[in-house]
């Protein structure tokens, strides 16, 4: 294919998939109400483009497909078909295919032919009264081609525009919006400084005025021949003075209005970043019809409410998590016709998605009618994997969201589409990763609702600036619930518990200072703050913190900006912002420091039951999983859990607190399992530590070099839970 | 008659009756890169990588950091942030220096600060091998992170490979290990 015709194909292309897009968008807002004709203008006219171009690059295929879907609808228009869930299928069973045959286009793969759809179109009978299917559509009788209905039908088409006039939507490279952004915020910087030089200069102008006035002083005294030939100059210079000031003034109050116009430009810039909700029906209306082909279930997604924006980056780590989402409901929520039909249910099931503001809060809610979470099912296997005891009494919310552990699925058969059990800790994580969360509502048998709340900030926003031992950092103002002075003495007595808690208007708060969350050594200073020190209070669902700081630094709008992939894993900070004066501030995670101030309160009882008769076991792996599984496994043996996640990390454990066993891996990244038991047996505190290695592969070899180095046992992974008890009390006795 | 025959005889008689074209002579590689040193050794990484060379600029120090990492820094507007190469990779903390610099690594769309002790400008090594740095290399830790060495003068000149700095699990294990909520 030479150039030319490559880069129409490429434009077409584009084209189409916008078509198809709001095809998609047209056939779902069809769904809702079978009997609303207005919608056949749209999709005839969208249809009508797709044919014009199809057949300009040479796609007579695909053309000819749109041409008989056009065709379709006008017949459905007139009332010669009878719109009914059929109709609907058929239109959808099209749509799909020239989304294929798109697709194909785009990564260059042979393309599908169309006959055997164009026939099934054509062969739909052209009745004149076809019943009623689906319980969405109102009785009412089917309309024939009279005058009314041509008046009707016209009446229709002013309603193709949605969007407001004039609105006219342009395609722009992200990275030149990023840069746009980036220059704005320079400017804002250089605007500042300017600020700040302008500052100056009006006082070398009072200065130069003072200097001038003792000037004309001294003067009076001079005789009067010598002084009158200097004070004209004085005059002059004075008069200079004056309009130097003049000068500045008026820079002064355009550095304002650009101070305006900034602020605007940033918003604005911010604005850009924002999509519309209703980008992401098309996949996921296409990915439900899809699944329920593929499973033989019978399903209706609906989307309840889309209108609304939200940041694209917010958005683009969210789909995948809807889509799965949509699988898991559609997989394990929905049944099949059978047993629905079985259950007195409606042989189609219900999805629904929803997507509302409430408050400060984005929400977007998928519902399903399916057979619900069956909480005892979840509670055999929260058990089978060791993360509750049997005798573990829990709420049913709290039992159900063990389903968004790791590992966790309880279909029996992992399918290909889910169940695979990595999908729901995913979700979970990137809604907390976007500072959301996760709610799980169901009723066995009826429903099953997830709904995701995220915090509905757009990057610029009011944080308020605190101070810790001589840094400052923000904290997004919307994440406090109050702001209170503490008086010294209050200060000293909670410090001097090691689990405060304060009440504040009825409710209680765990405190904290909060240079302990941030690992600052050093305690507040309270020799000079003799007004007493601030504490931020936290709110949220299941705890409350209050936030012992040394200082307040006001509060300004900030750009949080994000960090790099360097900080994935420093979640107690969101981001970072640059202040007026261009310094770097790190912008806090209210979320995260609270739960480590909460956290590190928790952990202090564990130290002190050294004492009593739980022995410590180290457990040393680099997989989350296996560490999360061995500890609650040994847990509920009353042992005392330390965990470790490489020989470095153990090490340093290790020399904070000895354990009385260790569990060691030998594949773990930085320092392996060999090199640290190597290591620990060079130290004479430590060498008398008895070591269980674990491992996939237990060679001689290994198993020599294990025993020359000096660890007493190995145990191969997978390992009976039994056999790893028995040898850890083996080991603890002979000590 | 085979037509592939057909073809290949043609191809053996066309061979048979060119004109040799002169030997060409294989151009060498020029290398060039930017030279520094860290941890009192020669390194050089490839022009593309830095972006460019800072004084060492204002840091806020980021707490709950390793050690190794020495804060973010304000690069126009954009934040940076700045590893101690040194420190990251022997575990000796480097201390600045009047000459210390600070080499913004541009990789995988992301900025990197690596602070290193001098830097030596723009090396070139016009024709040279690249040597397996194994037996160049006397600062054992930096092996991880080496991609070959040149030799000139008697002197090693490390390559440096800063993408496997920036994709090792070390560079991401930022919390100290104190933070860790376990």
């Amino acid at each position: 294919m030479d150039a030319q015709n490559e880069v129409l194909l490429n434009i077409f292309l584009e084209e189409a998939r916008d078509l198809l897009d709001a095809l998609a968008l047209t056939i779902q807002k069809w769904s809702t109400d079978l009997q609303d004709k207005s919608i056949f203008a749209d999709l005839k006219r969208d249809l009508h483009t797709l044919k014009g171009g199809a057949r300009m690059v040479n796609q007579p295929q695909l053309s000819a497909l749109a041409h008989e879907l056009e065709s379709f609808c006008a017949l459905m228009l007139e009332g010669n078909i009878g719109v009914n869930r059929e109709a609907y299928d058929l239109i959808c069973k099209g749509q799909d295919r020239m989304n294929a045959i798109i697709e194909a286009l785009v990564k260059k793969q042979t393309v599908l032919g169309t006959e055997d759809m164009i026939a099934e179109l054509k062969g739909k009978p052209v009745a004149a009264t076809v019943p009623v299917l689906s319980e969405l559509v109102s009785s009412l009788p089917l309309p024939q081609a009279t005058e009314e209905n041509r008046y009707a039908e016209n009446k229709a088409i002013p309603k193709v525009a949605s969007e407001p006039a004039g609105n006219e939507i342009i395609r722009v490279r992200a990275d030149l919006l990023e840069k746009l952004n980036n220059l704005a915020i320079e400017s804002n910087i250089i605007r500042v400084n300017m600020g700040h030089f302008v500052e100056n200069f009006s006082l070398h102008i009072t200065d130069a005025n003072k200097i001038l006035k003792v000037l004309q002083e001294k003067l009076k005294m001079v005789p009067k021949t010598a002084g009158m030939q200097v004070t004209s100059e004085i005059q002059g210079l004075i008069h200079l003075c004056k309009q130097l000031s003049q000068v500045q003034s008026n820079i002064e109050s355009l550095l304002s209005q650009q101070s305006r116009i900034e602020l605007d430009l940033q918003n604005r810039l911010v604005d850009t970043r924002m999509v519309p909700f209703n980008s992401v029906v098309p996949r996921l209306s296409r990915i439900a019809r899809q699944l329920a082909e593929e499973l033989n279930k019978k399903i209706d997604f609906q989307i309840l409410q889309s209108e609304g924006e939200i940041d694209r980056n917010i958005l683009e780590h969210l789909v995948t998590s809807l889509e799965h989402l949509l699988r898991n409901a559609l997989d394990h929520g929905i049944e099949s016709p059978e047993k629905r039909q079985l259950a007195n249910k409606p042989e189609v099931g219900k999805i629904t998605l929803r997507f509302y503001r409430m408050g400060n809060d984005a929400c977007i809610e998928i519902k399903d009618d399916g057979n619900g979470i069956e909480p005892e099912i979840i509670r055999r296997k929260a058990i089978k994997l060791g993360f509750i005891t049997e005798e573990a009494v829990l709420s049913t919310e709290d039992l159900i969201r063990y389903i968004l552990e790791p590992g966790f699925s309880t279909q029996e058969t992992v399918s290909q589409i889910s169940g695979r059990g990595v999908g729901m800790d995913v979700v979970n994580t990137v809604v907390k990763g976007l500072g959301g969360n996760l709610a799980i509502e169901s009723i066995p048998g009826q429903s099953t609702t997830f709904t995701i709340r995220l915090p509905f900030t757009t990057s610029v926003n009011r944080a308020l600036l605190v101070k810790v031992q001589g840094q400052i950092f923000g904290i997004l103002l919307s994440n406090i619930e109050s702001i209170v002075l503490f008086d010294i003495k209050q200060i000293k007595e909670n410090l001097a518990k090691s689990a405060a808690v304060i009440i504040h208007e009825g409710k209680e708060y765990q405190f904290k200072y909060l240079g302990d969350s941030l690992g600052l050594e050093s305690k507040p200073n309270l020799e000079i703050a003799k007004e007493g020190l601030p504490v931020l209070l936290f709110n949220f669902a299941d705890y409350n913190v209050a936030l012992l700081v040394d200082g307040l630094a006001g509060s300004q709008e900030i750009v949080v900006q994000t960090l790099g992939p360097q900080f994935k894993l420093m979640d107690i900070f969101s981001g970072a912002t640059l202040l007026a004066d261009g310094r770097v501030v790190m912008v806090l995670d209210a979320c995260s420091i609270t739960t480590r101030a909460i956290k590190k309160l928790n952990e202090t009882p564990e130290v002190r039951s050294l004492e009593t008769k739980h022995p410590v076991v180290l457990v040393v792996d680099d997989s989350v999983t296996i560490r999360t599984v061995t500890k609650n496994f040994l847990e509920r043996h009353k042992y005392t859990i330390h965990t470790a996640r490489d020989g470095m990390d153990a090490f340093e454990k290790i020399e904070k607190q000895i354990p009385d066993i260790i569990l060691l891996d030998v594949e773990m990244p930085r320092m392996d399992g060999f090199q640290f038991a190597e290591k620990i047996r060079s130290i004479s505190k430590f060498s008398k530590i008895p070591i269980i290695m674990i491992t996939f592969c237990a060679g001689e070899e290994q198993r020599a070099h294990a025993h020359r180095i000096g660890i007493q046992r190995f145990l191969s992974k997978p390992y009976q839970e039994s056999e790893l008890l028995e040898t850890i009390e083996n080991l603890l006795e002979k000590r | 008659m085979n037509p592939f025959l057909t073809l290949l005889d043609i191809e053996d008689h066309c061979k048979a009756n060119s004109v040799n074209i002169p030997r060409q002579i294989a151009m060498e590689r020029d290398w060039l890169g930017i030279g520094f040193k860290s941890s009192n050794f020669n390194f050089v990484c490839p022009m593309q990588v830095v972006s460019e060379v800072l004084i060492w600029p204002a840091l806020t120090e980021v707490p709950a950091a390793q050690s190794w990492f020495r804060g973010t820094a304000n690069l126009r507007g954009r934040i940076l942030s700045v590893t101690d190469l040194q420190g990251f990779v022997s575990g000796v903390p480097h201390k600045p220096l009047p000459l210390s610099r600070i080499l913004v690594v541009k990789l995988n769309d992301g900025l990197s600060g690596f602070a290193v002790e001098q830097v030596l400008g723009i090396e070139r090594f016009f024709g040279e091998e690249i040597k397996p740095v194994a037996s160049l290399l006397q600062a054992k830790e930096y092996l991880r992170y080496a991609k070959g060495a040149f030799e000139r003068d008697n002197q090693p000149w490390i390559i440096l490979d800063f993408a496997a700095i920036i994709e090792s699990t070390e560079f991401y294990h930022l919390l100290t290990a104190r933070m860790d909520v376990a």
